[in-house]
């Protein structure tokens, strides 16, 4: 029987340590970041308010704010457009989760503005990305492996979140849950460490209350538990359609955005802005963040009835109209507000049609609503109850919001494929999901895979040549190539049975007349899904791998290549330290 | 459209011991209640894509070994396409080649000059002179641009002409060889090793017998090879 060690090795015993460290570094930036954009947009915010008061001033503010969010991002920074989570989950899986240094404070400051004046978005997405950058950044400094980049990464997005909604346990789970999709030991206590840290300092700069200010009576009873029922599929319908509106929406501003003045100067996001101002004349609560709407409603003070319903489809509206325009800012807040209102019109019909059953009051209904909007836009039920519970410290209600949630994600499933973080990531194909096959073929390439002592013959030489070779070697495939090693074609010894065992011919035969010139050639970077394919499409068992010039390195076998993945696949999915 | 296993199997390139485990895991299919398994299509089309399954609606192509089908006879498919020529004349290989591309039954889109050129260059590489006075001229790299099919003209020649062969021996036979592919190429020349090694071949040349029978010489050759 085989031993099995009890104790790790020194290496492995040092890591976590050395990771708490840092995600201890991590959670204070990350607070930092969240706080100073919070305090930013309600500082901005307030001191527009006069502004607003105007008519004109509702109607162009959050047009100037959605050009000068576009032109700090993409012209200052330089940077993508969007709301920023989806380039957090490329970083995970596709970049080894390498951010730049400047978007730290690129979506900060574009999503600060785009917000402040009126933007109908929210500043979680933004908090994520730059919060992920200061992980990455940090982790880079420090010069770790690549997985651990990717756990401080997390750790940086568990810290903003934390902080800025000062629950740490919602920010844990969103880490993992959507960012890293991985539920690992290893991961959750360096996230946990970082979600901890953060969420106290937030609570020093900012305040030790929730987010939310929670005045009405949450309590529930049996009844309420069927209501919830229903209320859950209302949420996920309503994240459905929020989710596919902002696609659509994203897809026609697309296909609008052809010159320079569309997509650097934000004239799309621009005139999105102006829509967002029109709306905002009807009903002001539209407008920016909306998270007065939400605590309005957590304290019953909201007139439930035909005016909430108008103002849930123009929120609804705006948020599409501000993400779909592409102008910097989340889809948390926006989510939470709709749930909000959701909830609390839902809760409002009950009473007023059956006053007697003795359901929860609205304000109950609203913050499970919260929860499923949340689930359901970004199908992660645990990140919607959590963010729900922990806000409003509503812990009593923790049935119906797990209920409502998991009954959002499973509507939310049934008509989406992906979420509203996933969908961006997945239609360019590159949604990798830790340890999946497609993640691991995309990282081997051609160049560590090849045979690079393949026997090579120089264009021009005769089959007398080659047969000269034979002795030497066990391959059955060689390489044609010129002078500078370029290669020219392949040649492949069962092919040539017929010719090479004949002195004469075999003399007169040169190796460019029965080699096979036009054979697939894989680039060495070419990643081991892009040989694949080539393998499939030619139908060949070995080819040659070359150089960006085109001259010949190595032969690649499909044999090879199953036995280095399977390897690879060992590796990749084993526990990382022994 | 609904598929059964078998069909399904064959769609996705894998055997049907394997879709039925996919479906038995339930990855894929929907189980009739008799226990067979079904398939949409439009679903396993759209499965297929999202697991980057490449699907068969056509056998792979492409590089493959040469191999010849025991039932086809590509050496007299290539004479048919070309010709038995007798007292072709020249002194050098350089004025035997351009009489034989003079001569050859080739197309009007066939640029002469150039395939001249090229076999030129091909004996300036080395010499295409086998043994016992039977030269194999043909260019370096198989082009489609001079003949769409194999093509094989033998040329029994006026007077023997030195083609600088290995064993010293003038030559007074030559067959052209053209191709399109080097895979057509390696085709005729492996029926052509076989043929140059029945002494009646060379001996039939040498004795400049007539295109009738040469031709006929030839089929009973390449019939032979199969057997």
């Amino acid at each position: 029987m085989k031993r099995e060690a009890l104790f790790r090795t020194r290496g492995a015993r040092r890591e976590p340590w050395q990771l708490a460290a840092a995600a201890v570094a991590v959670g204070v930036a990350s607070a930092g970041v969240a706080v100073a954009l919070r305090s930013g947009v309600h500082g901005l915010f307030g001191a527009l308010e006069p502004l607003r008061q105007e008519w004109w001033g509702m109607l162009l503010l959050p047009a100037a704010g959605a050009m000068l969010g576009v032109f700090i991002i993409r012209v200052l920074f330089r940077e993508p457009g969007g709301h920023g989570v989806p380039a957090v989950l490329e970083a995970v899986t596709r970049k080894a989760g390498h951010m730049r240094r400047r978007s730290i404070v690129s979506r900060l400051l574009g999503s600060l503005v785009n917000v402040a004046l009126g933007g109908s978005a929210g500043l979680e997405g933004p908090i994520v990305y730059s919060a992920a950058a200061v992980g990455s950044t940090l982790a880079s400094s420090m010069r770790v492996a690549e997985r651990q980049r990717v756990l401080l990464l997390a750790c940086g997005v568990a810290g903003g979140i934390g902080a800025i909604f000062n629950a740490p346990l919602t920010g844990m789970i969103f880490a993992m849950e959507v960012v890293l999709a991985e539920w690992t030991l290893g991961a959750l206590l360096p996230i946990a460490v970082s979600a901890t840290v953060a969420t106290e300092i937030g609570r020093y700069a900012m305040s030790s209350e929730g987010a939310f200010r929670v005045d009405a009576v949450m309590e529930w009873g049996g009844i309420d538990l069927a209501a919830s029922a229903v209320l859950g599929a209302c949420a996920g319908l309503l994240s459905v359609a929020l989710v596919v509106m902002i696609f659509a929406a994203e897809r026609f501003t697309r296909r609008l955005k052809v010159g320079f003045l569309t997509s650097k100067l934000g004239v799309v996001a621009g005139l999105g802005g102006l829509c967002v101002g029109l709306l905002g004349l009807i009903e002001p609560g539209a407008i920016g963040e909306g998270y007065e709407a939400v605590s309005a409603a957590l304290s019953g003070e909201m007139v439930a009835g035909g005016a909430l319903l108008l103002f849930l489809l123009i929120k609804l509206l705006a948020t599409t109209i501000t993400l779909g325009s592409n102008s910097p800012g989340g889809i948390f807040a926006p989510s939470l507000v709709l749930g909000a209102l959701l909830g609390y019109g839902f809760g409002g019909l009950l009473h007023w049609i059956m006053p007697e059953m003795g359901f929860a009051t609205p304000a109950f209904f609203a913050l499970a609503a919260m929860a499923g909007l949340i689930s359901g836009s970004m199908q992660a039920p645990f990140t919607g109850i959590m963010l729900a519970l922990e806000t409003t410290n509503g812990w009593t209600g923790t049935l119906p919001l797990i209920l409502v949630s998991v009954l959002s994600v499973l509507v939310s499933r049934t008509f989406l494929r992906h979420s509203f973080y996933t969908w961006e990531l997945a239609e360019r194909g590159e949604l990798m999901r830790p340890g999946s096959d497609s993640r691991i073929l995309s990282e081997m390439h051609a160049g560590e895979m090849m045979d690079a002592e393949s026997v090579t013959i120089q264009s021009g030489q005769s089959l007398d040549d080659l047969a000269r070779l034979l002795p030497t070697t066990v391959r059955n495939h060689f390489a044609v190539i010129d002078a500078q090693q370029k290669l020219l074609g392949m040649l492949d010894l069962t092919a040539l049975r017929g010719v090479i065992f004949d002195e004469p011919l075999r003399r007169v035969t040169p190796v460019d007349t029965v080699m096979d010139a036009q054979v697939a050639a894989i680039p060495e970077s070419q990643d081991l899904l892009g040989a694949m394919e080539v393998f499939e499409a030619s139908g060949a068992w070995v080819l040659p791998v070359v150089d960006a010039d085109g001259r010949f390195l190595g032969t690649l076998s499909k044999s090879t290549l199953f036995d280095r993945y399977r390897t690879e696949l060992i590796v990749q999915t084993a526990d990382h330290r022994v | 459209m609904s598929l059964d296993l078998t069909t399904a199997a064959k769609m996705l390139g894998v055997s049907s011991v394997t879709v039925r485990r996919w479906a038995r895991q339930g990855r894929l299919g929907l189980m009739r209640p008799s226990g067979e398994f079904h398939f949409e299509e439009k679903e396993l089309l759209q499965w297929a894509r999202n697991q980057g399954l490449r699907l068969r609606t056509s056998a792979p192509s492409g590089h493959r070994p040469a191999e010849i089908d025991v039932n086809s006879f590509p050496l007299c498919a290539a004479l048919k396409h070309g010709a038995i020529l007798h007292q072709v004349p020249g002194v050098s290989p350089g004025e035997v080649l351009s009489n034989l591309v003079e001569l050859a039954p080739l197309t009007e889109s066939c640029d002469r000059l150039a395939l001249l050129a090229e076999l030129q260059a091909r004996e300036a590489l080395a010499s295409t002179a086998l043994t016992d006075g039977i030269a194999l001229p043909h260019p370096r790299t198989p082009s489609a641009a001079y003949v769409a099919e194999p093509m094989l003209v033998i040329a029994m020649l006026e007077q023997v002409v030195d083609w600088h062969a290995l064993d010293g021996k003038p030559v007074h036979s030559v067959i052209l060889l053209l191709n399109p592919t080097s895979r057509e190429h390696l085709q005729v020349l492996s029926r052509l090793a076989f043929i140059l090694r029945a002494p009646a071949f060379p001996r039939a040349l040498l004795e400049q017998v007539d295109a009738e029978i040469l031709s006929r010489l030839v089929n009973r050759l390449e019939g032979k090879t199969v057997e």
